[in-house]
């Protein structure tokens, strides 16, 4: 290798910080203190003194915050950072698999850069929706008060600023932001500057940074041009140039060649941290809970299946659009309230023929003033004495009977849901930590996404989403790093519905809750392209009896199986790739 | 890291209380029971205030299991940090005298020169305090990393002789504030040229030292550089006039440049004794901190207060 710069440019700058004309000044204003405050003052600077090296400072100072928040490093995590800081001289992607704690990850590299005095002004890029997560995570477990950036008066003045990539890129922002020298700069979701072309990959490439960070659990999805692209914006000329990569290491656009050497590349720029026998989370428990429903609600559940099998047959003359039908049918799996208040729209909406039917639903419903899956909620917080617990529902109609239901019976309960403002749903989340006169938090889908609930192990799936990954996100709330204990999952199914066929296919099938979904591949892939939902429904609405009904998602369980085998064995190479670029091979 | 085991953070946290004048109380060996002046910041409408709050404090994880609620100190724990922080706003400046029997200097005197008769021939002894400049610095040196080291110089203001263990040495002894009411040395070594000889010495002090910093920051910069150079030089074949490289490969600069700054943390001025012995055969001066014996060349103008003239309890003029 030519030497590439000059020994001046190389022997270091002295900068004396001695200043005569203050030194004079302190003597004239007679400053003098004892001699054992000179000599204590010497060593506390000694104390504070900062040095590289190996040992990690952030243990030790965020000790005991971790044990008040609940946060307990793992040694992949330790490892990781370690790594980083002096093996990569601070430029690194990190790829671990989802749920494994990359934010914490780059949480402890940025207090650490920050004790050791190297580092002062960082900015972090995050999707919108995670710049308030990311801003209480900071604060929560590392003491750490960033300012969410809002606009240009925001850059210069704050030191920790998170910003969304979609106000970062805005043409006024991105010009400022590109003039200002960043000590570190954090990506998260960085797959999002996979395309050179976009304004996203040109905004953090056009940034001034001396330490860069990129956070992604998908560094490829489907071409390994993004991995390429991605490389070489954290360190141009890792991978040579791409027609180079290509030659070399490609056989196609998802499968890879050289595999052994492109790995090693890999290794020196990218860690991938994957759940194995060194990262295992707690047990999971699950326990599906049937129940039988009234004989008002067995009939109101019939009545709505058969309208919603009637219209949906009917395709281009449907009254109904078929999104309302597959929402209706997935209601009054949830709870006749949820159901009424979608049959109303409908009802207001319908002409005269279609309304009268519609009005006989309506009546059964308002009929209904109880649903028999409350009873066992009931029984089962009953059981639970002191444990917090988390109510899942799919739909705010139900969340809030569930609200009512535990308030009459003298039982707190706090909401949480998508139509909440950040800041309530901090202060939620909070209160659901911190106060034991709130034992149970009934959330919904919407509103439940991103949030960490590790202090929590226990969760009652009042209802039963459509989509698999939708059901993992929700057990991810609580079964995830941080969670220390084992993990109980109530499904509560209502026979002779059909929650009771999906549960089967999602147990024996899917083998759902057997396995962590976030650690393959395949399946996110499956389940994120497939429409599972409509599969689901088109089964219910070929099907002319129960009996056909089981058939019908028999078969689809056995195609979904099939599938799934076949993704699993025929995993493209560069797949392959990366699982195999994890923690334990590393060290 | 030496100096940072839980006896020596106890003994750092001690002296800081005792120097902030609060309250405390040892409990045993583990325990420090502490009423300490908190300034809490002013919040709203809230005046800034002062207000008392007991610390519980112990020293190692041991017993912080036997006293439940006391609170841990140790290194880069915030209550450390808390304490560093509130010491670091004092002790900026000390003026200071060191205490020196003569009686135990001619003892050390004869130590150092074993020739020298007990008892004398000298004909006269007297006493000179001599200035000097003590200043604390913290030397950082940055690359992708920071180190730290903290250096202690003091300069005689006399003679502009840099000696390197001046406050080690000053640790041990017995200080006591103020100017000394004897004679004292005339200062011919002006600040400005004080500071300027600090300056040198330091300088020819961090040349000498280990350069492996460095040299590894650079390794890693070049490595860095080749890299970048080869991408854009294989993309564009113009790799040294392409702007986005010459961008990257300045942000590659900064993060590697090496640079060192010295910050001074504190300055003393210190008054040190010298004690001048005339015989028949000539004059010594002794620093009997320094244990250094000069002889005075013949001619040359003795100062000094004679010890038999001036009381043996040396009097002090507070700062």
């Amino acid at each position: 290798m030519p030497v590439l710069c000059t020994d001046d440019e190389f022997t270091p700058a002295i900068h004396f910080l001695d200043d005569l004309a203050l030194f004079q000044e302190e003597v004239a204003n007679n400053a003098w203190d004892t001699w054992q405050a000179f000599a204590l003052r010497l060593r506390a600077e000694e104390l504070a003194q900062r040095q590289g090296g190996e040992e990690l400072l952030v243990l030790t100072e965020l000790k005991e915050r971790w044990q008040q928040v609940g946060l307990i490093p793992y040694e992949h995590q330790i490892a990781t950072v370690k790594r980083v800081i002096n093996e990569m001289h601070g430029r690194a992607i990190l790829a671990d698999e989802v749920g494994l704690g990359k934010t914490i990850e780059a949480g402890m590299i940025i207090k650490e850069y920050i004790l050791r005095g190297v580092v002062k002004k960082v900015l972090i890029l995050t999707p919108a929706s995670l710049c308030r997560q990311w801003a209480a995570e900071l604060s929560q477990k590392f003491a750490l008060y960033p300012v969410i950036a809002r606009g240009p008066m925001d850059w210069k003045r704050y030191d920790l600023i998170i910003c969304s990539l979609d106000t970062a890129k805005q043409a006024d922002n991105r010009r400022e932001l590109q003039a200002i020298p960043f000590d570190l700069v954090v990506v998260d979701e960085a797959h999002k500057l996979k395309n050179p072309a976009t304004l996203n990959h040109r905004l953090v490439s056009g940034l001034k940074k001396r330490f860069f960070l990129l956070l992604t659990a998908t560094p490829f999805q489907n071409d390994l041009k993004e991995l390429f692209n991605l490389i070489s914006l954290l360190r141009p000329g890792q991978l040579g140039n791409f027609r180079a990569f290509r030659r070399r290491f490609m056989k196609d656009k998802r499968e890879t060649k050289n595999t052994a050497e492109l790995r090693s590349l890999l290794q020196e720029v990218m860690i991938r941290n994957r759940r194995g026998p060194r990262i295992q989370l707690p047990p999971r428990r699950v326990a599906t809970l049937p129940l039988l429903p009234s004989p008002a609600e067995k009939e109101f559940y019939h009545a709505v299946t058969d309208f919603v099998r009637k219209e949906y047959r009917r395709q281009q003359q449907a009254a109904v659009n078929p999104l309302t039908l597959l929402t209706l049918q997935r209601e009054v799996c949830s709870s006749s309230f949820a159901a009424a208040g979608t049959l109303y729209k409908l009802c207001t909406k319908s002409g005269e023929a279609e309304g009268a039917r519609i009005v006989t639903l309506l009546e059964k419903a308002s009929a209904l003033k109880e649903n028999a899956k409350m009873n066992l909620v009931e029984a089962i917080l009953a059981q639970l004495d002191k444990e917090k617990v988390l109510i899942f529902t799919e739909f705010r109609a139900t969340q809030q009977y569930i609200g009512s239901r535990l308030q009459r019976k003298g039982i707190p309960a706090l909401s949480f849901d998508g139509t909440m403002s950040a800041s309530k749903k901090d202060f939620t989340i909070h209160r659901f930590r911190t106060d034991p006169r709130y034992p149970v938090l009934i959330c919904t889908e919407a509103g439940g996404e991103g949030i960490n609930l590790q202090f929590c192990r226990t969760m009652i799936n009042y209802d039963l989403p459509w989509n698999p990954m939708r059901l993992e996100q929700r057990i991810g709330r609580l079964h995830r790093l941080g969670q220390a204990r084992e993990v109980y999952v109530y499904n509560l199914v209502t026979t002779g519905t059909i929650e009771e066929y999906l549960l089967r296919l999602l147990i024996e099938k899917v083998r759902l809750f057997d396995r962590v979904i976030g650690s393959s591949h395949q399946i996110i892939d499956y389940f994120t392209k497939t429409s599972f939902e409509a599969r689901v429904m088109e089964a219910l609405v070929n099907a002319e009896n129960d009996g056909e009904l089981g058939e019908r998602f028999t078969a689809l369980g056995a195609e979904i199986e099939e599938e799934l085998r076949r993704l699993q064995t025929e995993q493209p190479a560069g797949f392959a790739l990366l699982d195999e670029l994890d923690w334990a091979e590393l060290h | 890291m030496a100096g940072e085991s839980p006896v020596d953070i106890r003994g750092f946290v001690l002296e800081a209380l005792k120097i902030s004048g609060a309250d405390f109380r040892e409990v045993g060996e583990d325990l420090i029971l502490a009423e300490v002046t908190v300034e809490i910041p002013p919040l709203f409408f809230d005046p800034p205030r002062l207000e008392k709050q007991t610390l519980n404090l112990v020293f190692d994880a041991e017993a912080a299991g036997r006293y439940p609620g006391a609170e841990l100190v140790a290194r880069n724990t915030p209550r450390l940090a808390w304490f560093v922080d509130g010491i670091k706003k004092r002790g900026r400046l000390t003026l200071q005298t060191l205490v020196c029997d003569p009686a135990a200097a001619g003892e050390k005197l004869r130590a150092c020169r074993p020739g020298l008769p007990a008892g004398g021939p000298h004909l006269k002894c007297s006493e000179i305090f001599r200035p000097w400049l003590l200043v604390n610095y913290m030397v950082a040196r940055y690359a992708d990393q920071l180190w730290e080291e903290p250096v202690s110089l003091g300069i005689d203001m006399s003679s502009g002789r840099i000696h390197e263990g001046l406050f080690a040495l000053l640790a041990k002894a017995s200080m006591r504030p103020g100017v000394p009411a004897g004679q004292i040395a005339r200062q011919t070594i002006p600040l400005e040229k004080a500071f300027a000889l600090l300056r040198e010495f330091l300088t020819e002090k961090i040349a000498a030292a280990d350069r492996s910093w460095y040299e590894n920051a650079r390794r890693c910069y070049e490595e860095e550089l080749f890299c970048l150079y080869r991408y854009y030089h294989e993309k564009t074949g113009v790799s040294s006039l392409n702007p986005e490289f010459t961008r990257k490969a300045k942000e590659l600069y900064e993060q590697f440049r090496p640079r060192i700054e010295v910050r001074p943390v504190n300055f003393g001025l210190i008054y040190l004794p010298e004690f001048l012995y005339t015989a028949k055969e000539g004059t010594i001066r002794f620093c009997p901190l320094l244990e250094q014996v000069e002889e005075i060349p013949e001619g040359e103008p003795v100062e000094g207060v004679p010890i038999e003239e001036s009381a043996r309890e040396i009097h002090y003029i507070s700062p």
